[in-house]
């Protein structure tokens, strides 16, 4: 394992499914609208892959994979490669006139919390009411948490390393910051880097409900005062990470943000509370700003991890008050994505990427009023903004915390 | 008596198939291979049986493969093993 020089990494590209629909563009005007889940449970469009998969090909792929093909195909198509995703192979170029890619030099990073839901819950019921000979021999490989990423690579032929990443609601996050790694260490030239989540199967919402984790009142209000748990979402974010320095321009692709850096902890405290000093999650946001070579005053804005959850917001913003203080704006997208868990840093990073391009903040949904206990600057309103570093952080079940340092390319302090 | 036209069994198990496997009906020629000519592997033709079994509420155990590589082959089989002409 000898160091590699390392090369800075760029975003190219981005793709997201999520409750508020198909595509960046229908996230982005549904957080702007603030436009709220309003349901306890709240699926992704399950027509979201038609573009890129067949019936057949569907059908042997759980939703959280198909989720996970979609996303991909949109940031895929969005940094110049979607010829990749092309399934006439009459032309050799992926890229039109640039020369293309070797797929054994682009990697597939996914994170996933709960793996393959349905697949597993149908596997279930069909063995009780059926009998065990009736259970799809696909189960397996449509359950596994590495089936997004093997999704993703055989749909698009993608050949280098490829990797499922699983530490709950941090996946997606950790799988960016694995992915960036592997680009910036010179292993690869691509990376295609995600989460996807699928798990509102009625045996994961009857146990997120009994844990006390679910809002029983169906709203989300991340930071609020009468914040009462978190709403069930499903989705898929996928980006295409680049050297600085590839040729991505001869594809008319210009860079959107770069990655500075990442970084991880683990609470060691209880298996689904985090530590109530949130000591566990200022570790992990001091490890991404080391990781980035960046001050905590350097810092422009937070993508929180905000579940709106009592505990999680709580402990969250005693980290991020010890670390920042109140002067920095903090917003989370759950109140409009629900919580896509797995896939949720993974979106919230494409929310981070496109606050920086649109120069907006969106707004948090925080219901009536900011819980007066949060001594955070969150954002009520969509606001315009300097863009620099953003600090988009994921705290998982198991005490997983992962935080990724986004910001304009070539900032500078 | 053996049923015929849309009815018959041989249709409803083509109709079956070709709603799996996503094809028109009259790409299951006898003589098309499972593998080389439908694309049908291991895995899928072990979902095949599931599903035929399912719409056509029959009980086929798994031996029902057994040297089955075209479709024709399979339609015999279905036939064989469900029972219908006892």
């Amino acid at each position: 394992m000898r160091a590699r020089p390392t090369r800075r990494v760029v975003v190219t590209g981005t793709g997201t499914v999520t409750p508020a629909g198909v595509g960046d563009d229908a996230l982005w005007e549904g957080l702007l609208a603030s436009r709220p889940v309003q349901e306890r449970v709240r699926p992704a469009p399950r027509d979201a892959a038609d573009p890129w998969l067949t019936t057949v090909e569907q059908r042997h792929l759980d939703p959280f994979a198909r989720l996970a093909v979609a996303a991909a195909g949109h940031a895929l198509t969005a940094a110049g490669l979607d010829g990749l995703a092309r399934r006439d192979t009459t032309t050799d170029s992926a890229t039109g006139s640039a020369a293309p890619p070797d797929p054994t030099r682009i990697a597939v990073v996914v994170g996933t919390g709960m793996g393959g839901a349905w697949a597993h819950e149908t596997a279930v019921e069909r063995r009780l009411e059926r009998g065990a000979d009736r259970v799809s021999p696909y189960t397996a490989p449509m359950a596994m948490p590495n089936a997004p990423a093997a999704a993703v690579a055989l749909r698009f032929g993608l050949q280098g390393p490829c990797e499922g990443v699983v530490t709950a609601c941090a996946s997606g996050t950790s799988a960016v910051i694995l992915a960036a790694r592997l680009v910036a260490s010179g292993t690869v030239d691509i990376a295609l880097a995600g989460g996807a989540e699928s798990c509102s199967t009625p045996s994961y919402v009857a146990a997120l409900a009994r844990m006390g984790a679910l809002s029983p009142t169906g709203r989300s209000t991340p930071f609020g005062a009468e914040r009462d748990g978190f709403c069930l979402g499903e989705g898929a974010g996928m980006l295409v990470l680049e050297p600085l320095t590839a040729d991505y321009e001869s594809r008319g692709v210009a860079p959107l943000a770069e990655v500075l850096g990442g970084g991880s902890s683990c609470d060691a405290h209880h298996v689904t509370a985090p530590r109530p000093d949130g000591s566990g999650a200022l570790r992990c946001m001091r490890a991404a700003l080391d990781d980035a070579e960046l001050d905590a005053v350097d810092v422009a804005h937070v993508n929180a991890h905000g579940t709106g959850t009592r505990l999680n917001d709580a402990a969250e913003a005693r980290a991020t008050a010890a670390l920042l203080g109140s002067r920095v704006p903090i917003t989370s997208v759950k109140g409009v994505t629900g919580h896509l868990f797995g896939a949720a840093g993974a979106v919230e990073a494409v929310v981070a990427v496109r606050s920086l391009t649109e120069a907006v903040i969106p707004p948090t949904t925080v219901g009536a009023r900011i819980d007066p206990a949060i001594e955070l600057d969150v954002v009520t309103e969509a606001r315009g903004w300097q863009p620099g570093p953003v600090l988009s952080n994921s705290f998982g079940f198991g005490g997983h915390n992962a935080s990724l340092v986004l910001a304009p390319v070539g900032w500078r302090p | 008596m053996q049923q015929t036209g849309s009815d018959s069994f041989e249709s409803r198990v083509r109709a079956s198939v070709g709603r799996y496997l996503g094809v028109p009906e009259t790409r299951l020629l006898d003589t098309a291979l499972l593998g080389d000519d439908l694309c049908v592997d291991s895995l899928m033709a072990a979902e095949m049986v599931t599903v035929v079994e399912d719409d056509l509420d029959l009980r086929l155990d798994d031996s029902v493969l057994d040297g089955v590589s075209t479709y024709g082959d399979f339609e015999r089989a279905v036939r064989r093993h469900s029972g219908v002409d006892d």
